[in-house]
């Protein structure tokens, strides 16, 4: 686990993977690899290489450009060579690449690492998007939905190549601090599909309840998902037990809370490290999941030893369910008839909503039984109010179609009007109560 | 490593300064040496205040080329001010326009309604791109 790095010339710490090439410069300056004739050799190719690309970019209809363009060429190239020379084993075969190499050549060098960067990163978004998470986290999702597609359809490596072209709301567990352009969305792109294959291997509602537990309001804000799945997960390893269902009881969160206080930080990762081996039997064979997990590892033994919250429980199904209707199993043909038939029989307006309570769980069941006309108008308002905003727009959303249609039934116009009037929606949902 | 302060000095300014008195024996615009040398000074130090960076040939040989013979140009400092005039204008227009269309639309000016006149020039250009939202069109429609 321990990573042992060879000595070096240059000063690592002073290189930015955002600025490689400058502070790779100065470095090697610093140190003396290289000297004040190499600089002014690199001043010169580079502003050869910037009159190219803005004749190229002005397709030669202009001599000059304005300054803060040029500048951000400048970066562009910069940026591109420093793609190049990142490849370098180390940052002193770097230097001798700079010292050696015309410039042009490693700034065409980079230019095709960005250019394969980018396809890569493309494909691995779209298998990402391909098997995304179900979640209700409205960053997760539009971040991944079109915040990465952004990016692809602005990015130009030519003539801004450092450019990031997202806000990337949504924090990924792997810190990516000082990345821009295609490497940070790359990496950002890669943790995502990483985070996304471990929640995968959980059941949706079980790792909404977990959420829940983590922050009531957790699908309106930019929390990780990754961690708390990935550190209640190891918590149930810890506590003997499986961990698909990644319910950790308020007791045994005190009880990890215990045994890690006891611990030293090495001692910490150890015993995540040897729970995530016991995860890794327990789920399906992940390819690459295991270095994407063990690199988190020592954060999150870090974050234990701070005394900041790692593992929590679950919110209760009574409190978690407000949302679990849309995900819900649905009742068959029958079961729904019959369902209808003992409502609409129902004395009492209590009688109907326990019934609806007790028996359905899917928000199309539900939708379909208000349009079945066994429910007055105040069982009606009393059933969506309970639902959650979610919910209720889910089904304003369904309803505002058919409205608008000529042949537009009244039990239609009727919901629509009961879910417009909705209340707050804060009260637990039918079905789970 | 920014570089760009490699962009102007006297290298530069003396392969300007060559290009002024070719293209001036060229195109009938008759200068000393001196002119010429004082004329790329110019040059560097309005794209330096236009805020502008220039590589290879300069905007001079076609300036030259287009106004050196007419008859409202007076000298190297006639021709330093439809110079600063050039930049200010590709400023405003925000490189929409190539160099080319500007330095047409200029020279329809100046022969035109302007006159000879760069004040007048420079007002009703800067009115045109004012209305016409720095756009192309501002310059390069002759119904206004």
């Amino acid at each position: 686990m321990t990573t042992i790095k060879p000595l070096t010339a240059v000063d690592q710490s002073r290189l930015r993977p955002g600025d490689y090439l400058l502070s790779l410069v100065e470095a090697g300056l610093a140190c003396g690899l290289i000297d004040t004739g190499d600089l002014s050799r690199l001043q010169r190719e580079s502003l050869t290489l910037l009159a190219e690309q803005a004749k190229r970019q002005s397709q030669g209809d202009s001599t000059s450009l304005k300054w803060e363009r040029a500048q951000h060429l400048l970066a562009s190239i910069r940026y591109g060579v420093g793609e190049a020379l990142k490849t370098a084993e180390t940052p002193e075969a770097a230097l001798a690449q700079l010292t050696g190499e015309p410039l042009q050549s490693l700034y065409a060098r980079g230019l095709s690492l960005i250019g394969r960067k980018l396809l890569k990163t493309q494909m691995v978004h779209q298998r990402l998007a391909a098997e995304l998470f179900d979640t209700p986290n409205s960053f997760y999702q539009a971040t991944i939905r079109a915040g990465i597609p952004g990016f692809f359809k602005l990015y130009d490596p030519e003539t801004g190549a450092q450019e990031t072209h997202m806000t990337a709301d949504y924090p990924v567990s792997k810190p990516l601090q000082g990345l821009t352009g295609i490497a940070f969305v790359s990496a950002y792109t890669e943790a995502l599909y990483y985070e996304n294959k471990l929640l995968r291997c959980f059941r949706p509602k079980a790792v909404h309840r977990l959420l829940l537990g983590v922050h009531p309001g957790y699908e309106e804000i930019p929390l990780n998902l990754y961690e708390p799945v990935l550190a209640a997960a190891l918590g149930c390893r810890l506590a003997g037990r499986s961990a698909l269902g990644l319910a950790l009881e308020k007791s045994t969160v005190k009880a990890l809370k215990k045994m890690f206080a006891r611990l030293s930080r090495a001692e910490a990762h150890h015993t995540l490290w040897k729970a995530w081996q016991a995860l890794r039997r327990e789920l399906a064979p992940l390819p690459g999941l295991d270095s994407y997990v063990t690199d988190t590892l020592p954060r999150l033994a870090a974050a234990v030893k701070s005394g900041a919250r790692v593992f929590y429980s679950p919110l209760g199904p009574e409190k978690a369910g407000r949302d679990a209707m849309a995900q819900g199993e649905a009742l068959s043909d029958e079961a729904f008839r019959a369902l209808v038939e003992e409502v609409a029989q129902c004395r009492y307006l209590s009688d109907q909503l326990s019934l609806i309570r007790q028996k359905v769980h899917s928000l199309d069941d539900l939708e379909e039984l208000l349009l079945a006309g066994c429910l007055d108008w105040a069982a009606m308002t009393q059933v969506t109010n309970s639902l959650s905003a979610q919910e209720r727009a889910l089904l304003l959303s369904r309803c505002l179609g058919a409205e608008e249609l000529p042949g537009c039934r009244d039990e239609e116009r009727q919901l629509c009007q009961a879910l417009r009037r909705g209340g707050a929606g804060t009260g637990p949902h039918l079905a789970s109560q | 490593m920014d570089g760009l302060c490699l962009v102007g000095g006297p290298e530069r300014r003396a392969l300007v300064a060559g290009e002024i008195m070719e293209s001036g024996s060229r195109w009938g615009l008759r200068l000393t040496q001196e002119e010429a040398a004082a004329l790329a000074l110019r040059h560097e130090a309005v794209l330096a205040q236009e805020g502008r960076v220039e590589f290879g040939s300069s905007i001079l040989p076609m300036l030259i080329e287009a106004f050196g013979d007419a008859p409202y140009l007076e000298g190297a400092e006639g021709l330093g001010d439809l110079m600063a005039l050039f930049y200010c204008l590709k400023n405003e227009t925000e490189d929409r326009l190539s160099d080319q269309e500007l330095v047409d639309f200029m020279g329809r000016e100046l022969a035109g309604e302007c006159r000879g006149s760069l004040e007048l020039l420079r007002d009703r250009a800067l009115e045109r791109l004012k209305w016409g939202g720095g756009g192309k069109e501002a310059v390069t429609d002759d119904d206004d």
